[in-house]
């Protein structure tokens, strides 16, 4: 990825006087001058950001006087622009020495210029809310600071850096920017699938968020709905934090046995229980020294949840069938789409858990709230998409495309987007452009938001060709203890939703009766061959509803009694199946119908 | 000087001169004052800059000579309703709050030390001047050495007071 620097605003009257003052803080901060009226702007070796300059000042003949339009016309244009150019940050000073100019080719100042600073700073918080704006000022001044922060400064900064000598004015600076700039993630990735793609102030206000959460030791909690990214921005916090050169260990409670999960957590000591041959490290223990992202903390069964109350307040866990506690340095994160308030009313989640958890909570934006990155979402997996679906590249998206795509509610979020475009790029592969009828949405019965029940991952239930894909890619941990039992629980799954798949067949085949009754006529004949696709013989029909039904011998128990139609389907399956021809029939092919 | 255009001058020279930009100066090229090598085809550029001081260094002489008076409360007498007292009153009056003021603020130690800081700064400034025109070969380094001692002149005018200290 092309390295972009962040774009700042400078607001100093600085800009009025000699391009060498210009030169000198540009060097100090490391900045590279982009307001381009400055031709011989001077290299500078590892540049913090890229910035504007605006002096705030208009100049009458031999009279300067500070002007608050001129300001905010500069941070309008700096904000409103392409959002890879927009602004990340406003530094802004405080006094502009305005007034005749004197002898010394500078103006005289007058009495209002000491607080022309404050001035412009209420009118940016008037009209752009969202722009963070670092006070700089050459003075120690804490009544200043304080006045500023209450009018909506983020931050101060010393011109020349010499409050304190532990860091140097470019440090200082890009510390102040990772605080509070409005940066999108630039992280250096060997895997650029990794990265948290967008520009839309709701997503940088996030990764901000992320940022601070990241420099801090405390549990950090994301929220968000299915498919906006949770997992990535927890690998993002482990990035860019101190545990950035630790490991990074993802625990996944969803399909898991509860004894396995502690398991997994906690780890045991050899002969803690049945099977147990040695020693085994948990993941807080494996991930000592880096982080540990805990998804789905919503879905953690309740002796669970107690038995993370330690870990997470104290750093210290103990293996399972001991009682040595062994402390741990480990940033946790945690992940859910649950609302973790609503559980903890309820009593599904434990509320000294949350209260353990929630230090920083970052919400991640939904897919809807943040349409302005769609196109750069949607370009960074067609790449993607085709180089793993061997199709054409490049790929071209026409703009009417992008405009289907933006204007889709995205209930499903960046996930859904994927998955429309992945088999747009499978239906299409040989194609250089994608147009608006390759594009197929999924439909939704519910809008999958912050949800209080639990709910089923995967694609919508109306669209079976994006179920039988689902199905047929889903992949298991190569992993003895997870896989091991499974399979008995896996047929009857399988078996339960075969069985649904039968009775909406047999329901969209009822035949009617003369008089209209709404319940029809099982047709079984007719269910059968619209499952096949193909028209068969009631034998052949009765002899696959027999069979899909048996499936499962667990399963069909609960089946027929919880569903009374395939109960009588089945029964009338029985009647109506071949039947084996009888040891003494001397004809063998001879086949029996009822 | 009275006191208001003592402080429009300490405005201009100590904030908008030293403060927002002669520091910074000196922050983004200490490189330089180290190892003059490292200024490259900036050399006389640098030297331009530092030689600033020579030509400020006269108005700050005047707002150091002039700083007793500027911020003595003496002048009040010469304000209303204080102005209205005999010349005679005002003459004794103004000595004995303006030795008061003197005791009270020790303002003569204040000027005193800046005078020196003022010698302090000239000498650094001229070691650094001599390297940049080449005509001293000492290796020493002096970033931190100017940055201190304008750094330290600047936090003494800091501490002067900025209205009329009422005795």
């Amino acid at each position: 990825m092309e390295m972009t620097l962040p774009r700042i605003l400078v607001i100093d009257d600085i800009f009025g006087s000699s391009l060498m003052d210009r030169r000198n803080l540009c060097r100090n901060f490391a900045l590279i001058d982009v307001t381009g009226d400055d031709e011989n702007i001077s290299e500078i070796p590892e540049p913090v950001a890229e910035a504007l300059f605006c002096s705030g000042q208009i100049r009458h003949g031999n009279t300067v006087r500070n002007d608050i339009n001129v300001a905010i016309d500069a941070v309008r244009r700096g904000w409103d622009s392409n959002p890879e150019k927009r602004l990340a940050l406003l530094l802004l000073d405080i006094r502009f020495t305005s007034g005749k100019v004197g002898i010394n080719g500078g103006p005289e100042g007058l009495s209002r210029d000491d607080s022309f600073g404050l001035d412009i700073l209420d009118a940016i918080h008037q009209e752009f809310h969202d722009i963070p704006v670092i006070v700089v000022s050459s003075k120690e001044r804490a009544e200043i600071i304080e006045d500023c922060r209450r009018r909506g400064a983020s931050d101060f900064i010393q011109r020349h850096g010499h409050w304190t000598r532990t860091l140097s004015p470019r440090e200082i600076l890009k510390s102040k920017i990772f605080e509070h700039g409005l940066i999108k993630d630039d992280r250096i990735l060997e895997d650029e699938r990794c990265r948290i793609v967008g520009t839309s102030t709701s997503l940088l206000k996030t990764l901000r968020s992320a940022r601070r959460a990241a420099t801090g030791k405390g549990n950090i909690l994301i929220l968000g709905e299915t498919g906006t990214g949770k997992e990535l921005l927890a690998r993002y916090i482990h990035d860019i934090s101190i545990k950035a050169e630790g490991r990074y260990k993802i625990f996944h409670p969803f399909g898991t046995a509860e004894t396995l999960q502690e398991d997994e957590l906690f780890g045991h000591v050899r002969g803690a229980f049945t099977g147990a041959n040695s020693d085994r490290e948990g993941l807080f223990e494996i991930a000592n020294g880096g982080s540990l992202f805990i998804d789905e903390i919503g879905d953690i069964p309740e002796s669970i949840q107690l038995k993370l109350l330690r870990p997470l307040e104290n750093r210290i866990v103990t293996r399972q069938g001991e009682s040595d506690e062994i402390s741990i340095d480990v940033q946790v994160v945690l992940a859910t789409n649950k609302n973790l308030d609503e559980y903890s009313k309820t009593g599904r989640f434990k509320y000294d858990l949350l209260n353990r958890i929630n230090a920083y909570t970052i919400t991640i934006p939904p897919l809807s709230e943040r349409k302005e990155d769609i196109p750069l979402i949607a370009n960074r997996f067609i790449k993607f998409l085709c180089k793993e679906h061997n199709a054409r590249w490049p790929k071209n998206i026409l703009p009417e495309t992008i405009e289907l795509l933006i204007n889709n509610d995205w209930c499903d979020n960046v996930r859904g987007l994927r998955n429309v475009l992945e088999r747009a790029i499978k239906d299409n592969s040989d194609s250089e452009l994608l147009v608006p009828t390759d594009i197929r949405f999924d439909t939704y019965e519910e809008p999958s938001k912050m949800q209080t029940v639990k709910t089923t991952p995967g694609p919508s239930h109306d669209n079976i060709d994006a179920v039988i894909d689902y199905i047929s890619d889903i992949k298991f941990p190569k992993d003895y203890a997870r896989l091991k039992g499974k399979l008995p629980e896996l047929q009857e799954a399988v078996a339960k939703m075969l069985a649904n798949y039968l009775e909406s067949s047999i329901e969209v085949t009822k035949k009617m009766k003369p008089n209209g009754a709404p319940e029809g006529e099982l047709n079984l004949t007719g269910a059968a061959s619209c499952m096949m696709g193909k028209q068969l013989k009631t034998p052949k029909a009765a002899d696959i509803i027999k069979k899909l039904l048996q499936q499962d011998s667990n399963a069909l128990e609960t089946i027929i009694k919880e569903h009374p139609l395939l109960d009588t389907a089945y029964n009338e399956s029985l009647r109506l199946r071949p039947r084996k021809p009888k040891r003494n029939q001397r004809n063998t092919n001879s086949v029996s119908l009822e | 000087m009275i006191n208001t255009e003592w402080n429009n001058l300490r405005a201009r020279l100590h904030h908008d001169w030293l403060q927002n930009r002669y520091l910074t100066f000196l922050e983004s090229w200490k490189e330089c004052f180290d190892d003059v090598e490292k200024c490259g085809s900036n050399r006389n550029d640098v030297l331009e800059q530092l030689l600033q001081w020579k030509n400020k260094k006269k108005g700050f002489q005047v707002l150091i000579d002039d700083c007793e008076m500027a911020l003595s409360p003496q002048q009040l007498l010469n304000e209303p309703p204080l102005s209205k007292m005999t010349d005679e009153n005002k003459k004794w009056l103004g000595e004995v709050i303006h030795a008061l003021f003197c005791v009270r603020t020790g303002i003569k130690d204040k000027t005193v030390n800046l005078q020196r800081k003022i010698e302090n700064i000239d000498g650094i400034v001229k070691i650094v001047e001599q390297r940049l025109r080449s005509k001293n070969e000492t290796k020493e380094a002096m970033g931190d050495k100017i940055i201190s001692a304008f750094v330290d002149f600047s936090r003494k005018i800091s501490d002067l007071p900025h209205e009329i200290q009422v005795v």
